[in-house]
């Protein structure tokens, strides 16, 4: 459990399957995302017991939960994944599934709390992430959080009728205590 | 089962599930044990069904709160990698109800740990691995009898830097000379 202000990052459960099926079908959120075909219940079932099994020590995954005073209510997803213990770096991801959440500070904290996490606890010397072109308020973002901007994939993506490039991001331990996060 | 005045200590149900999630997801009880990633229920689960199949290596327990009218769960513990040929295990206990800290209830549940594991499993032996910013472990040990007998320097690395692990004995003679207070009470 990793606690900010606004949102609440827990491990997460089998019955967050719904909310998953919701959003990752949804097609304003999966622009964004690597995903496009429809995710089926058996597909996204299977995901969430590997994350039990072969992926348990390669990955950290949170649920992310808007702290609503004694409630808290689904919002959406964050990890990071492909932890690499020997040249000691992962890749971030988030999706806030609930579009009323968007721009409103909640993955931001989020990306705050997980990347904190990285460094301090799980000893990363560096965080991986990317965003496409289009998705200003992701790559806005990153670049709050501390990311920096380290190349382009060009046209690397086709989403919504066109190709779009692919921004690489990276943030090094040594610059994130810099900027105290 | 094992009964003193504070815990009884208990066989693990499937339903403790729950516990063992909320506590194993606490920083602030989990930045003093060995694991960092979150668990999720569908891992603890395996976990679980690996009991079905005990390995004889381990004697672990529940550890419930029995000095109020309903037990109430408060942590786990017990012997790990019990060593059958030179009569040694490792101890460990977590107790994840964090308003039980400095209590006692810890204190007493390591007492009754190592009074079985030297008195039922006739270990010659029993060890401890405490990181050095753990200053509520490190007390409980020394105040139980163990002696530090080395340190791994900065071989752990939790809330942004390195730390100490440092290894602690009990040895059954020196454990027998304890006075049965020492030894017993959750109060010393």
């Amino acid at each position: 459990m990793l606690r900010g202000k606004l949102v609440l990052l827990r491990p997460i459960q089998r019955t967050d399957i719904n909310y998953f099926l919701k959003w990752f079908n949804d097609p304003e959120v999966t622009q964004y995302l690597g995903m496009y075909l429809p995710m089926t219940e058996m597909a996204e079932q299977k995901y969430i017991e590997d994350l039990g099994s072969s992926r348990a020590t390669t990955d950290a995954p949170f649920f992310v939960e808007a702290i609503e005073g004694d409630k808290t209510k689904p919002i959406g997803s964050i990890g990071l994944h492909r932890l690499n213990n020997k040249d000691h770096n992962a890749t971030f991801g988030i999706a806030i599934g609930d579009k009323q959440y968007w721009s409103k500070g909640y993955g931001t904290e989020a990306a705050r709390l997980i990347i904190k996490y990285g460094f301090e606890q799980l000893n990363l010397h560096r965080i991986s992430s990317s965003a496409w072109s289009f998705n200003e308020r992701s790559i806005r973002m990153h670049l709050k959080v501390g990311f920096k901007e380290e190349g382009r994939r060009k046209e690397n993506i086709y989403k919504n009728g066109a190709y779009h490039d692919e921004v690489t991001f990276g943030l090094l331990r040594k610059e994130w205590v810099k900027t105290g996060g | 089962m094992l009964r003193g005045q504070l815990v009884l200590l208990r066989p693990v149900k499937r339903n403790d599930s729950k516990f063992y999630l909320k506590w194993c997801n606490d920083p602030e009880v989990i930045q003093y044990d060995i694991s960092y990633l979150p668990l999720t229920e569908m891992e603890q689960e395996k976990w679980w069904n690996k009991e079905s199949t005990p390995d004889g290596k381990t004697a672990h327990f529940m550890v419930d709160a029995v000095d109020s009218f309903i037990p109430k769960p408060i942590g786990f513990g017990g012997l790990h990698d019990i060593n059958p040929k030179n009569c040694n295990a490792s101890i460990g206990i977590v107790i994840g109800e964090i308003e039980y800290w400095s209590r006692g209830y810890g204190t007493e549940a390591v007492g009754l740990i190592i009074k079985y594991g030297f008195e039922q499993l006739n270990l010659h032996r029993i060890f401890s691995e405490v990181y050095s910013f753990n200053q509520r472990s490190l007390g409980l040990c020394l105040k139980i009898g163990f002696r530090e007998e080395g340190r791994q320097r900065e071989a752990v690395y939790k809330n942004g830097a390195y730390h100490d692990e440092v290894l602690f004995g009990l040895l059954k003679d020196e454990w027998r000379k304890l006075k049965p207070t020492e030894r017993d009470s959750p109060l010393i």
